[in-house]
Parts: C-alpha cells; structure tokens; sequence
C-alpha cells in the first residue's frame, strides 16, 4: 500500500501538472504501437484538423512570408550583401517561421477544438464510463488525436514553406527591385537538404505537443463547465509558451551539430 | 455466480478533506445491496474508488484476489471487464446514438458478428423500455431515458458485479419500481453482484437484500436489510422517514445548538416533514414469475440464518418472519406466535453457546459494533448449516 506524502510547497502543483503531461506523452507513444490502431477516429480528426487549419495557415504565411523577406532584404541590404537575400529569407522561412506558423495554428485552431470536446466528455463522466468499460481513453481518443495534430501539422508545414517562399519571392522582386536570378542562385548556394529536414521535425514535434497539451488540458479540467473553458484557453497558451522554448533548443541544437554550408 | 467484493478499511480523502474513513464491508456474492445515505456523503465517490477511477489513500478493494487500490493497470483494466457501471447522469457517449452506446461494450470486448450485436442490443433496449429510440442521440432524449440507456450499456456484457449510481434519480415512480423489478430479474438470470446507491426508501426497502449507510464520513452500518430497517439509529429513522427532525440537516451534521433550536420549533407544531411513520420490514420484491428463483437470495438466507444470533432481536424477529413455514423447519426455528408469545429474543439456535457478552443481542442499541455487522462470514455456506458450530464467523 502506498501511502502518498502529502507535502506541499511552491510549485508543487506545476510539477506535477508537468509530470503528468510527460507521462501522458508517454502513454501516446507507447498505445499507438497498440493493435487495434483506431484508424477512422485518426482519419477523422485528421480530416477535421487540416480542413480547420489549411486555410488560416495559408492565409498567415503570405504576410508573414514578405514581412520577413522584406526585413531582412532591407538589413542585408544595408550590409552590402544584397545578392543573399534570397537565401537569407528563405532560410529564416522554412527553418522558424513555417513551423511556427504551422504549430500556432494547429495549437489554436484544432488543439482549443480538440481539447474543449475532450473536457466536454470528461465533465460529462463519458471517460470514466469508457475506463470503465475497459477502453483506455488514451489508447482510444488521445492517440489519434495526436497522431493527427503530427501528421497534420508536418503537412501543413509543406504549404506553409511553398506559400511563404512565394510570398517572400514576389516581395522581394516586385518591391525590392531584387533580381530573380541572385535569389535563386544565392539560395541553392546556403541552403542544404537538413535544413528542410529540420524544418519538418520541428513541425512534427510542435504538432504533437500541441496534440498532448490540448489532450491532457482536456483529461484533466478545473471542475465544472466553466473549467473546460479555462483549460482550453490554458491549452492553448501552454502550447505557445512550451513551442517557443522548444524551439529555441532545437535551434541551438541544430546549429551546432550541422555545420552550415560555406558558399 | 457474480464475484465478491471485499472492502476493507477504505479512505479516501481530497486534499485536506476527508470524505470517508475506515469502511468495510463485504458484498456477498450474487445479491442484492444498497448503500444509501445523504447527499454528499461520498456514495457516487465510494462506487468510483471501487472501480478505480479514484484512488483511496488507504484500505483494500479486493475483486477476484485482485486489489483495486494497489493492482497494476493492466489488471485494473481486466478486472473492469467484471463491471457493468451506471453513472449518476448516465455517461453516455454524446457523439454516437443509443444503439451504438450500447453496442460500444460489445464491439470493443466481445468477437461477436453485426447481426448478433443487433439482437443483443435490441433485447437490451427493449428490456429498459427504450425500443424505438434506438437512432436518437443522448442530446435528444429525457433524463430518464438516459439512465435506462445508461442501464442497457451496463448490462449488455452480462457482468459479474453490477454498480448502480441512483436509478430512481430523474425517473418517475412507476418507472422506479419497473427498472427495481429490472434489477431482480437480471440478478435471477445472471445472479449478478448488485450495488445500488440511493436516495428512494421505497426501493431500498423493498429492493435489496442488504442495506448499508453512509453518515458522518462513516459507514454507519452494513447487514441484512431487516437490521436497517428495523434498526432504532437516529440517523436511519430520520433518513427512512425523510424528516427535518434528526441529526441530518440541510449542508453537514447540525450540531447541537441548531439541534436544540429545531426540537423547540417542532415541539411547538413546526411540521418535521414526513407523511406517516415508516418501519417493519416489507416483503421484499421477487424475481418475475417464469423466471429461475434468485440464487443469492437462497445463499443469503443461510448465511443470514447462520449469523441471526448476531444481529439485534428486532432484526431477528423480522427475519424469522419472512421466513416460511418450512423454511423455519429447515433452519429449526420457531414460528413467530411462539418467539413472540415466548421469550423477546428469540433463540434460533438453543443448544448453541451463548456468545461472549458483547454478542447479547440485548445488549445492542441501534449502533452495532462493526465487526459483528459489516463484516459477513466469509465461508461459502451449506445449504443446510451443521448444527451447533456456531453462528457467523
Ligand atoms: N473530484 C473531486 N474532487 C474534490 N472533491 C470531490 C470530488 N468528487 C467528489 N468530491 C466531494 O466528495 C463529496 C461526496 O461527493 P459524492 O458525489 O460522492 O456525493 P454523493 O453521496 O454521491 O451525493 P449525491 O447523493 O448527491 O449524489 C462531496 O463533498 C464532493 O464535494
Ligand atoms: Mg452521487
């Protein structure tokens, strides 16, 4: 028999709060090598998520695309480097803004959806009935929905690079005067293949944790309706602040370990 | 036969907020009990850290050999194949319609074919009055309805233990007495373990077969239903009469001062609530006609008959009542004219040794020491006990 210690200090519901989330993590990985895989309810949620995040997604990259395109033509200009523009924003494109834009949108537009029909059911005791019926509700629901948010978000990030790169191109020409040979040729000069290969992880990444956030938020809700409200709001927000950290360590990661290409 | 169920020592607290402490009990196999007790008293709370879904800091819930508290998880899932559960508000799964609610066991549990899924369903839905219904979604139908779907779901894998979280909650009278008459008929056929917690004296008096109650973060009894029912415990009067008069009141316990204040009012013809006096011990429903006799209500009235001496002599009267002619032959006792033109407590037994003092059943007020009514013998008994070996454990 385990007696749990019942002590408390600062923090002490953030750690656990974090441990469960990485354990739920866990369990995702673990019950998707489990038979029987649920593939209608992961066709389904994955239909769902990419028809409510496609369009956003595009509709986000294009502005974000020439936005960055154009501040670093302008910077790169002042350096004197001005035949690098193209490789310069197609870089900071595909390597942070596409995966970002991919992870925000699958957190905010399908992860909220996601985690409030997740909380609905747990308040209305329809989780427990499944446990109880001897179905584990990860095995059952969270598993595809993960998968879903993965699947969906390394897609999207294909969109989203070819959109913002389009974007930034036609920035870059049409308003900035630059020609389309050197952006071209600059680009295949820096950039290399692990560059999309790090671009793609990261969105594959991003997806899941926002997939396991919005899950765990759900699973575990303040009491009462108007908890579910809360935590999907709190999903959503987790979701941002944990990108944004993984992320940057990702980016430490990959900067020291492929060593950039010297056109 | 349905599994036992052997409570022992169960706590479970939120934080610093204890809910329940120290319970034990034993659900006998194949019968019928009720746990009853006011609103808030931690009942919904006991059926779910029985199942798992919530874990106690303390005691053991043992199915099968199998600790609930402390067995793995994938024992825990196993041993939930054990339970059909009704939740207070149904539980039903809101994205499929009732057919595949019920179907949802099945499919996932069971190797059965579409069309034999079907029939089973369909039976089900039938025998919970919801045929027709069968395409609507949970969204679309009546409380009550609900709960008979949620009743179906639970009953369709044919399970060993039985938990039901008030069933008369949202159905009308009526409707109450049809799914009690329900709970006994599946009992008949499958002689499933039944727990139900309510709140309807009707039910909890005609229904089981054993009442417990939970009052004050305890169980405050557990035993054969005529212990409950014939008991002088204030708290067990006042909740079977539904009064204002008594140790319950509207949030917690009162204590004695809000006591005090209410004996005065209702001394001065404040009316407590309450229509008439409820006591004695009503027959207690039976399985339809047709169907096979209960075999938990055989192995109750030996285990009871084995233990009578134990119980209080207002519970000893009644229970030699119920009996008939020839069971009180069979069990050697005397019929009720002589016991009650004889002696005031009854010797079913009377070559037996008399029990240490604390057994008198004279002795006993109401309040009945734990270890004599909580905890049921756990031998499986004979159908005719051995003479003289002494009663109970
Ligand atoms: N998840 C939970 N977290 C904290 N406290 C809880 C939780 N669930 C129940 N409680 C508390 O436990 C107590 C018992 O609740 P429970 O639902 O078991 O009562 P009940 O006896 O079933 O009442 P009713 O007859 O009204 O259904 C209540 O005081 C409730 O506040
Ligand atoms: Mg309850």
């Amino acid at each position: 028999m385990t007696s749990r210690s019942a002590v408390s200090f600062p923090g002490r519901g953030a750690l656990e709060s974090t441990g469960k989330l990485f354990a739920l993590g866990a369990d995702v990985v673990r019950l998707t090598f489990k038979r029987p895989f649920q593939t209608r309810e992961f066709i389904q949620q994955g239909w769902f998520i990419a028809g409510v995040s496609i369009l956003p997604a595009m509709l986000v990259s294009i502005p974000f695309g020439a936005v960055v395109s154009l501040q670093l033509g302008q910077v790169v200009n002042q350096l004197g480097a001005a035949s690098f523009t193209g490789a310069v924003s197609v870089l900071a494109i595909i390597q942070q803004a596409s995966p970002i834009v991919c992870a925000l949108i699958v957190a905010g537009a399908a992860g909220a959806a996601i985690c409030a029909d997740i909380g609905a059911r747990t308040i209305r005791e329809e989780i427990d009935a499944m446990e109880v019926l001897g179905v584990s509700a990860v095995h059952r629901l969270v598993v595809p929905r993960v998968l879903a948010c993965t699947l969906v978000a390394l897609l999207l990030n294909g969109v989203v690079s070819v959109v913002g790169v389009l974007g930034g191109y036609f920035f870059n020409i049409i308003l900035q005067g630059g020609t389309p040979g050197a952006y071209l040729a600059s680009f295949s000069a820096l950039a290399q293949l692990p560059d999309l290969w790090i671009s793609e992880i990261k969105a594959a990444l991003f997806g899941f944790l926002a997939g396991v956030v919005a899950c765990y938020r759900g699973l575990n809700p303040p009491p009462g309706p108007k908890g579910v409200g809360d935590a999907v709001n709190q999903s959503v927000v987790i979701t941002f602040l944990l990108l944004f950290f993984v992320n940057f360590i990702l980016t430490a990661v990959y900067l020291t370990v492929v060593p950039p290409k010297t056109g | 036969m349905g599994a036992e169920v052997v409570v022992e020592g169960l706590t479970k607290s939120f934080g610093s907020q204890t809910i329940w402490r120290d319970v034990t009990l034993t659900l006998p196999p194949g019968e019928v009990s009720a746990l009853l007790g006011p609103s808030g008293t931690g009942k919904s709370v006991f059926l779910k850290s029985m199942i798992g879904l919530l874990k106690p800091e303390r005691g053991k819930c043992i199915i099968n050999g199998i600790d609930i508290v402390s067995c793995s998880e994938s024992q825990l899932y196993e041993v939930r194949k054990l339970f059909g559960v009704l939740f207070q508000d149904g539980a039903l799964f809101g994205s499929m319609n009732l057919f595949d609610n019920v179907a949802f066991p099945l499919r996932e549990h069971t190797k059965k074919s579409e069309t034999e899924i079907r029939r089973n369903v369909l039976e089900k839905l039938e025998m919970t009055g919801l045929a027709g219904a069968e395409r609507k979604l949970p969204g679309e139908i009546s409380g009550g309805m609900r709960k008979r779907a949620g009743l179906a779901r639970a009953l369709v894998l044919e399970p060993e233990i039985i938990l039901v979280d008030e069933p008369d909650s949202g159905l009308d009278p009526v409707r109450t007495t049809y799914i009690s008459q329900l709970f006994l008929d599946v009992n008949a056929q499958i002689d499933a373990t039944f727990l139900i917690v309510t709140h309807n004296i009707n039910l909890a008096r005609t229904v089981p077969d054993n009442i417990g109650m939970l009052f004050r973060k305890e169980l405050v009894m557990f035993g054969p239903r005529e212990v409950l029912l014939t008991s002088d415990e204030p708290v067990v009067k006042q909740f079977l009469n539904g009064r204002m008069d008594g140790p319950i009141g509207m949030s917690e316990e009162k204590d004695q001062a809000t006591l005090a204040a209410e004996k005065a009012m209702f001394e001065a013809g404040h009316h407590a609530g309450g229509v008439e006096e409820i006591t004695g011990v009503p027959k207690q429903m039976q399985p339809t006609p047709g169907l096979p006799p209960r075999a938990g209500d055989k192995r109750r009235t030996d285990r009871v008959m084995t233990m009578l001496h134990q119980l209080p002599p207002k519970a000893q009267q009644a229970i030699i009542d119920s009996l008939t002619d020839e069971q009180r032959q069979h069990y050697g006792v005397r019929s009720p004219a002589v016991v009650a033109a004889g002696r005031p407590t009854p010797r079913p037994r009377p070559q037996q040794p008399a029990g240490p003092a604390g057994d008198q059943p004279g002795v006993q007020r109401g309040q009945l020491p734990a270890d004599q009514v909580a905890r049921i013998p756990e031998n499986r008994f004979s159908p005719r006990p051995p003479r003289g070996q002494g009663g109970g454990q």
